[in-house]
């Protein structure tokens, strides 16, 4: 059985997480672009961090097996930041441009607050210029409410329904987001968010179309094999092998590849050579290689 | 049998490995970019070539063009990388000043494979020593196939490396286990600094009880520091065939009139036909 993780935060990972992830048979991640934990204060970080995604944590993954993929954009909560909001909106076609870059996101909502949606929206603007799919984030409080305008956005920016991926959704969002044409993510988190039992029960009710789980894995307490534990969730209630590579595999390949930069071929078998690096000055800290 | 051509054939191999429509669209994006340059198209179509030419093998692997720091072989070039080359180069020939900020910004805002052309074209570009400092940059990254780009195959860092960033790059190659073989001009920029960080590695790794490359011992045995013979005659009593192969290559390449007894000896007990023809090369050496 393989996986494909559709929202986890590599760059917050160890590479113990990328091993465990691989023999749990995901083979395909995409990691949004968000905020770091710690606030930027010059868009020069956000230079360095968009060009780890394209580059070193691209590599990191690749020595695993995991075909590694990206969003760009400004994050809600740094969109608030007048230090560097706008000049990483300036910033962003250029990123958006480079291979690998499957999505604009995370962005929408986040305090929902005025600067929020004019960031929203102009990066709205962005992926309809780059032909590109949107990742939202929905917010932590104040959620229906956010939700709701979260789909006021996306309809007045004339970007296609059917190209947005709302994400954390819950009981309360997901109804809202069924009655559009958007996918709905969900985040499947150890205390807080989505557990494995309640998202096997909104499949049951909802449906497997458009359906979509992640493990939003990050630097706070989060689990990235919560994609293959929902799988596990879902077979204990009954849905089949087929139902499972629907939800976790297929459903966020075919978003993604709404970009024209997913290849899924490329997560079929993928190949390992470890020797790609050798002892201390690279991942592997002097174990052996593995290839397959 | 490698084929020597200028560096205006990679329009043609491009042509020759792409499907004709990704061609044309490529060189569409090639006219757009010249005469009026403007910077920010050309980094468009520079990160746009994977997806308009695709990734598949350029199919020159015994073509080496004749750059402006040395020939630069094609072996293991992609189509992407090709024309990513071939931009770069039709830049430095078409507006000549443009060309230090597009190198530069192709650099700073590629991902790995971005970078990775850039390297690659580096030796094709004039006036190189414009151009070492993004070469040092991507010498201090741990991206294998990027690094490799310029550790390997490549005649830049030979031509305008200085001793110690020379050095420093030999000793990551052979730390990173890259084929040292592959590294171009180690012949001529051997020196007796890089021959004891050299043995100092195999000492280090002997002691971890790991491995080394066997082409190591090519370039202690070059300018070969105190220990050094004495440990190259060690190995060729080594159970491990491979291991006696490189120590007798290095012998071979010391050529001291004193471990010709020892030659000898071995090559009258060795049972592996590959080090006996480098023990007996050695002997014919020192025999000259």
């Amino acid at each position: 059985m393989h996986f494909f993780d559709p929202h986890i935060h590599m760059t917050s990972r160890t590479t113990d997480d990328y091993e465990a992830m691989a023999s749990a048979g995901i083979v395909g991640i995409v990691e949004p672009a968000f905020w770091l934990g710690q606030p930027r204060t010059q868009v020069g970080s956000f230079i360095d961090y968009f060009s780890a995604l394209i580059g070193w944590e691209r590599f990191r993954a690749k020595q695993f097996g995991i075909q590694h993929y990206c969003t760009m954009g400004l994050n809600p909560k740094e969109a608030n930041d007048p230090r560097v909001a706008d000049a990483v909106l300036e910033l962003l076609p250029r990123y958006l441009q480079k291979d690998g870059v499957v999505a604009v996101g995370e962005i929408g909502f986040d305090d929902i607050t005025p600067a929020e949606e004019k960031a929203f929206a102009a990066q709205m603007e962005l992926a309809k210029n780059a032909n590109l799919p949107v990742l939202i984030h929905t917010p932590h409080r104040d959620k229906k409410k956010g939700t709701e305008r979260t789909l006021a956005v996306v309809r007045e920016s004339g970007v296609p329904e059917e190209l947005v991926l709302i994400d954390h959704n819950n009981e309360e969002t997901l109804p809202l987001v069924k009655q559009t044409g958007c996918w709905a993510g969900h985040s499947v988190y150890p205390d807080t968010k989505m557990t494995e039992a309640r998202m096997v029960d909104l499949l049951k009710r909802y449906g497997l179309t458009k359906m979509i789980v992640n493990s939003a894995a990050d630097w706070g307490k989060s689990d990235p094999l919560k994609v293959p534990k929902t799988a596990e969730a879902m077979r204990g209630a009954g849905f089949s092998s087929a139902d499972i590579e629907t939800v976790l595999f297929e459903n966020p390949v075919r978003f993604f590849e709404q970009s024209g930069r997913l290849n899924r071929g490329d997560m079929v078998a993928p190949k390992i050579d470890q020797g790609e690096l050798f002892e201390g000055n690279s991942v592997l800290r002097g174990q052996v290689p593995r290839r397959s | 049998m490698s084929v020597r051509a200028a560096p205006e054939s990679l329009r043609q191999l491009i042509q020759q490995a792409a499907p004709d429509a990704a061609f044309r669209a490529f060189c569409e994006q090639l006219e757009r970019c010249q005469p009026a340059f403007k910077l920010p198209t050309f980094l468009g179509a520079f990160t746009a070539t994977t997806r308009t030419l695709g990734r598949k093998a350029l199919g020159a692997d015994e073509v080496s063009l004749t750059g402006a720091s040395g020939d630069l072989p094609l072996a293991g070039t992609t189509t992407d990388c090709a024309g990513r080359m071939l931009l770069l180069y039709t830049l430095a020939q078409a507006t000549p000043e443009q060309l230090p900020a597009a190198v530069q910004a192709a650099y700073d805002e590629g991902d790995s494979q971005e970078k990775l052309a850039v390297m690659r074209a580096l030796p094709l570009l004039p006036q190189g020593e414009r151009f070492v400092e993004i070469a040092l940059d991507v010498g201090r990254c741990n991206e294998l196939e990027l690094f490799s780009a310029l550790a390997i195959h490549n005649p830049f860092p030979s031509r305008f490396y200085n001793e110690l960033a020379w050095n420093k790059l030999y000793m990551k190659a052979a730390f990173l286990d890259v084929p040292l073989a592959q590294m171009i001009g180690v012949e001529q920029r051997n020196n007796a600094e890089l021959s004891r960080m050299a043995l100092e590695y195999v000492e280090q790794q002997e002691s971890a009880g790991r491995r080394f490359p066997n082409e190591i011992w090519l370039v202690i045995a070059a300018v070969p520091p105190p220990g050094a013979i004495g440990k190259l005659l060690g190995y060729l009593s080594h159970a491990v065939p491979e291991l006696r192969l490189g120590a007798a290559a290095g012998l071979e390449r010391a050529a001291q009139p004193r471990t010709g007894s020892f030659l000898r000896e071995r090559a009258s007990v060795e049972t592996d036909e590959r080090v006996r023809t480098v023990l007996e090369r050695a002997l014919q050496k020192l025999e000259q």
